[in-house]
């Protein structure tokens, strides 16, 4: 967690400049507008919230008994430049986004591939059926890059694309209150109930790099002040291609809100 | 103003989208229960993953049985349920799980001769192609009993151990040809998450109930195989060497040394005793007679070291001879290179040899 604060606080201080930088480029165009830049700056911090999880749902998973999107801050920064001065107008924009994106989740499964690992490498894989128990907690820097259109001068909407590089990891859990058919269906059967319980950890086969499409809106509410919604959902599993043990694609998916400052 | 639906909507379709499924047709191919006709069989069937054994009075007719199966719902089996074969040999079932995609073979066979009463351990298979198994055969070299152990556990928690690093295996060099060698075992990070941090080397006549053996362990024990014969004393050869460390339980070190055990329990089953396990093994009052090695004898030896127990009667017991006829009577025989290892304490490295095992019984003393 020290770790996640001490990268906000650098990302923090990297806008901080940004907003040095701007404030050296204030121009006026034609005379007009003189409150609309080419360049616009945000500040944006913001709570992520939404899950990891396969689309559509297998048919391994029975029933989702609980689940906790946890607060995921986040913070990040961009950059949008208008291509028309007015209200109406396009815009491009990028930006970089420190986020945590967690969730916890229990659910009830029917042969599901699962392989619990110790840490020297012991290890017992086969098919669950009972209770499964999910944690994780990820952060990213991110580098989304929109299209940005004005609706009307309070509204604006955006969507594009979004990378994501995988900083801290942690996709781990326990299960319970069933049964492990070892190597397969067909293997020798293991009962787990009552406190007996396993746990996983599948954080080292997370893949490092994932992409995705965002789209959302943002409103003004002050004359500084946006209030902003962006949907995101990732296109590639995030687990490495060589890890065949849980057989479907998880993609985050992921509602990312909160306030923007807009500098101007 | 209608825009700022618009997330809530994409969000809306992406639930919509994730919903759960109907259930997937069962992928497991199990005989889940063995029914045979009459009242020919000794003992409840014995069904483990992959092979059925049943024991069966010696005026059975072997050469017409028709034995049927409760199976994994929508599973199929072939030959039928209840299709007449000739059990003289062991016969082969097919099952299909109801998703069709598998296969599970299984062996079924017929014991109609008695538990001999010498124990070479000559006789060993490789099961699952991971561990050894013991067994015991009858004058025409057809199998009469397994020797339980609990190799079948360690196999899940084990990783990739190779024969002779399992609990329980084959000693090439015994005292008379081959032999036995118990060990305990670590079970490594995954045996010490499940509260089973060791795994000690376990001989015994019976049962290894598997599936139950990580939610209760004690029950796990199916001791006990029916027998023909009055033992009067139990005779052997042991080397013995306690590990270094003993460890309870919870994994934590104890200046203990550590022991190993045997001792072989003859009882009579009936409508609610039909073996016994870990938690009454040594109390039931089913139990007619018990042998176990004292204390003095339960030492370290490094050359080929005798016992000799006699078998104690329990108080105000008598043995029947028609219930003895009748298959009535059960016997256990138990080896463990960790006296407590069946809670999980005990000493890694402590490791038990045994060979020339008799059970004296009237005919042969």
């Amino acid at each position: 967690m020290i770790k996640k604060h001490k990268n906000l606080f650098l990302l923090g201080l990297f806008l901080i400049g940004l907003n040095s930088i701007n404030a050296q480029e204030e121009t006026t165009i034609n005379g007009l507008e003189t409150t609309q830049k080419k360049m616009v700056y945000q500040l944006r911090a913001g709570v992520n919230i939404g899950g990891f999880s396969p689309v559509p749902i297998p048919e391994e998973i029975r029933e989702i008994e609980g689940f906790n999107p946890k607060l995921n801050f986040n913070i990040a920064g961009n950059a949008t430049y208008w291509f028309f001065n007015s209200n109406a107008a396009w815009g491009i924009r990028a930006g970089i986004r420190l986020e945590n994106k967690g969730m916890s989740a229990k659910s009830k499964v029917k042969n599901y591939g699962m392989e619990i690992i110790g840490d020297d490498g012991n290890r017992v894989a086969g098919n669950w059926t009972g209770r499964v128990s999910t944690e994780v907690a990820n952060s990213y820097l991110s580098f989304p890059i929109t299209a940005v259109y004005k609706l009307s001068k309070p509204w604006e909407i955006s969507a594009g694309f979004i990378v994501s590089y995988l900083m801290d990891k942690d996709f781990s859990g326990y299960v319970s209150d069933g049964y492990l058919r070892e190597g397969g269906p067909t293997g020798e059967k293991a009962i787990f109930e009552g406190e007996s319980k396993a746990s996983y950890d599948f954080s080292d086969n997370l893949s490092r790099f994932s992409y995705g499409i965002q789209v959302g809106g943002s409103l003004q509410v002050y004359s500084h002040l946006r209030v902003f919604a962006d949907l995101s959902y990732g296109f590639n599993d995030i687990f490495k291609s060589d890890f065949e043990t849980i057989t479907f694609k998880m993609h985050p998916i992921y509602l990312n809100f909160g306030f923007a400052y807009v500098f101007k | 103003m209608r825009y700022y639906k618009l997330p809530f909507i994409i969000l809306f379709l992406s639930v919509f989208v994730s919903c759960i499924k109907s259930e997937p047709a069962n992928a497991e191919a199990d005989i889940t229960a063995c029914i045979v006709d009459g009242d020919i069989l000794k003992k409840d069937p014995i069904i483990q993953n992959k092979r059925i054994q049943l024991f069966v009075k010696s005026d059975t007719d072997l050469s017409n049985q028709a034995p049927e199966f409760e199976l994994t719902p929508g599973a199929s089996i072939s030959p039928e349920s209840g299709t007449s074969r000739n059990f003289t040999t062991s016969k082969t079932y097919t099952v299909i799980s109801e998703d069709g995609g598998s296969v599970k073979e299984y062996e079924v066979a017929y014991t109609i001769s008695a538990l001999g009463s010498e124990y070479n351990f000559e006789h060993v298979r490789l099961e699952n192609d991971k561990y050894d198994v013991f067994y015991e055969v009858d004058g025409e070299g057809k199998t009469v009993m397994d020797w339980a152990s609990g190799n079948v556990g360690f196999s899940i928690v084990g990783g990739n151990a190779s024969p002779d690093e399992y609990p329980t295996s084959r000693l090439l060099n015994g005292k008379d040809g081959q032999g036995a060698k118990l060990t305990t075992r670590s079970t490594g990070t995954f045996g010490v998450q499940i509260g089973k941090p060791i795994a000690a080397g376990n001989l015994f006549m019976g049962e290894f109930d598997l599936a139950n053996s990580i939610t209760d362990p004690l029950k796990s024990l199916k001791l006990g195989v029916p027998i023909d014969f009055i033992p009067s004393a139990l005779k052997g050869f042991y080397k013995y060497e306690a590990g270094p460390v003993y460890t309870n339980i919870d994994n934590e070190e104890e200046d203990q040394e550590d022991s190993w055990d045997v001792y072989a329990i003859f009882f009579e089953t009936d409508e609610d005793l039909k073996f016994l396990d870990g938690t009454n093994r040594f109390t039931h009052p089913n139990i007619v007679s018990i042998a176990r090695i004292p204390e003095s004898e339960r030492v370290e030896a490094d050359e080929w070291t005798s016992f000799f127990i006699p078998f104690e009667l329990v108080d105000g017991k008598q043995i029947d001879p028609q219930k003895l006829n009748d298959g009535k009577y059960s016997l256990t025989l138990v080896f463990t290179s960790s006296i407590s290892g069946d809670l999980f304490s005990g000493a890694v490295g402590s490791t038990l040899l045994i060979d020339e095992v008799e059970l004296i019984h009237a005919d042969n003393d």
